[in-house]
């Protein structure tokens, strides 16, 4: 138990340690353009090193047309890694990543992979709500 | 089962209604192999390869409207033994997402029935009704908080055995007799009916570091009233998660959990306080439109009572087929 704790720790110690100052913007998605890997944005927060922060609430993102994910579509709140594109005054931006921003009422896998991965056995305390013998997990 | 029906009912009528915005029908077929050294969850019992198959649709609406979001989902799943008698489950039910106004609070709602049949632990066999609630919050750009309020009620179909022997219950090995140990005298054993409430509250939160780090923390409360006092108890557990995504290899986590269960009564007057614990390891790659993955996991028990005891691995790989 003690290095199962241990091990996330380290990990977890690590993670901060390796965090990249790269921007990371939280928005509402306005429009989308798949063809041209186009996404207007609303922008909702944004974290980074600071050089580039917003000059305004809008933004206009490129995205990869063979990267764009499912869950850019107008109305869905999502995180868009990358960096502005031009000074920091410049409403463009250039995405590397994007993930959904918003879980499912049901279950909390902003990926969608681990929805995916329903989990076999539900007796015993592998069950997965009420479960099992004691009512396990 | 006639709770499973409606929702089954409510499923196909949807996907039928042509007028409600529909959005397409989402399909998840999944199979997998693995070797599971303790299936029955006893102290001492064989353990057995397996294969998994499941399947899963669901149907959202309204999702790129101003409406709230409704979802059905119905969700099938076999698990077949190769040593040791199998288990089947069928779960259906709904979530909405209801608009909030803000752009940071996602408040929904959820309920689901499931049927669980188990040839190897009787006891197990139950039929379940979940309701729920859970409030997103969208700290920042990095951070998301999580409340989860959940009741499920369970029914469970046989009667069960008092704690420590349980493994008089499992159910022999394919072609091999009684499996296990040695069964007890019908006369000797005890049994209790049993149907459970329980209230579950989570806390969670996930973290960002970096667009490929990301890390999952929870911690929980349940109150678990069972119609069986020694099946009551008070759950307080924390469990943690951190997963390396990179689109082009593999998503790769570390996850563990914990918990203490402290039971309102046992045999012979044993206070009963279990820990509850384990730990995995896995890795999924999507290519396409199928997602492979492979685990493997250890859950440990200890408890005061005799027969509860007990600690299981699992290996599995598979793979998800989603169109």
């Amino acid at each position: 138990m003690r290095s199962c704790l241990f091990i996330l720790i380290v990990c977890l110690g690590i993670s901060v340690a390796v965090a990249e100052a790269s921007e990371v913007i939280l928005g509402v998605v306005n429009a989308v353009d798949r063809e041209q890997g186009l996404v207007t944005l609303k922008v909702i927060d944004s974290s980074g090193n600071g050089s580039g922060q917003p000059a305004s609430e809008t933004l206009s993102v490129a995205v990869n047309p063979d990267q764009m994910p499912d869950c850019v579509v107008p109305g869905n709140t999502i995180r868009i890694w990358g960096e502005y594109l031009g000074d920091g005054s410049s409403l463009s931006f250039r995405a590397d990543s994007i993930r959904g921003g918003q879980a499912n009422g049901r279950r909390n896998d902003p990926t969608g992979v681990r929805s995916r991965l329903g989990r076999g056995r539900q007796g015993g305390r592998g069950g997965r709500m009420g479960g099992g013998r004691s009512s396990g997990r | 089962m006639k709770r499973i029906g409606s929702l089954f009912l409510l499923l196909t009528i949807g996907c039928l209604f042509p007028s409600i915005p529909a959005h397409a029908l989402d399909t998840d077929l999944e199979v997998s192999v693995g070797y599971d050294d303790n299936p029955a969850e006893v102290d001492d019992m064989d353990g057995s390869g397996f294969a998994r198959y499941r399947a899963q649709l669901t149907q959202s609406f309204f999702k790129e409207t101003e409406a709230p979001d409704v979802e059905f989902f119905i969700d099938a799943a076999y698990e077949q033994y190769y040593d040791l008698e199998n288990n089947y489950q069928l779960r259906a039910g709904a979530s909405l997402d209801v608009p909030s106004g803000s752009d940071r609070f996602f408040p929904g709602f959820f309920a689901e029935a499931a049927a669980y049949r188990d040839d190897l632990v009787a006891d197990d066999e139950r039929d379940e009704l979940i309701l729920g609630g859970v409030l997103q919050w969208l700290v920042d750009a990095r951070l998301t908080l999580i409340l989860r309020q959940t009741f499920a009620w369970s029914d469970y179909r046989n009667r069960v055995s008092l704690p420590g022997q349980r493994a008089h219950f499992v159910a022999g090995g394919k072609g091999k007799g009684p499996g296990g140990r040695q069964p007890l005298p019908v006369d000797d054993l005890i049994t209790y009916a049993r149907d459970d409430d329980i209230w579950s509250t989570e806390a969670a939160a996930t973290y960002y570091f970096t667009a490929d780090i990301q890390a999952d923390v929870s911690v929980q409360y349940r109150d678990v009233a069972s119609s069986d006092d020694f099946e009551s108890f008070q759950e307080y557990g924390g469990s943690g998660r951190i997963g390396w995504f990179h689109p082009k290899v593999a998503e790769i986590f570390l996850s563990g959990f914990w918990s203490t269960l402290d039971y309102e009564d046992a045999p012979q007057g044993i206070e009963r306080e279990d820990d509850f614990y384990g730990f995995g390891v896995g890795a999924n790659r999507q290519v396409g439109m199928i997602t492979l993955y492979a685990r493997f996991d250890r859950t440990v028990n200890d408890s005061p009572v005799e027969g509860e005891n007990y600690k299981k691995v699992v290996a599995e790989c598979g793979l998800v087929y989603s169109f």
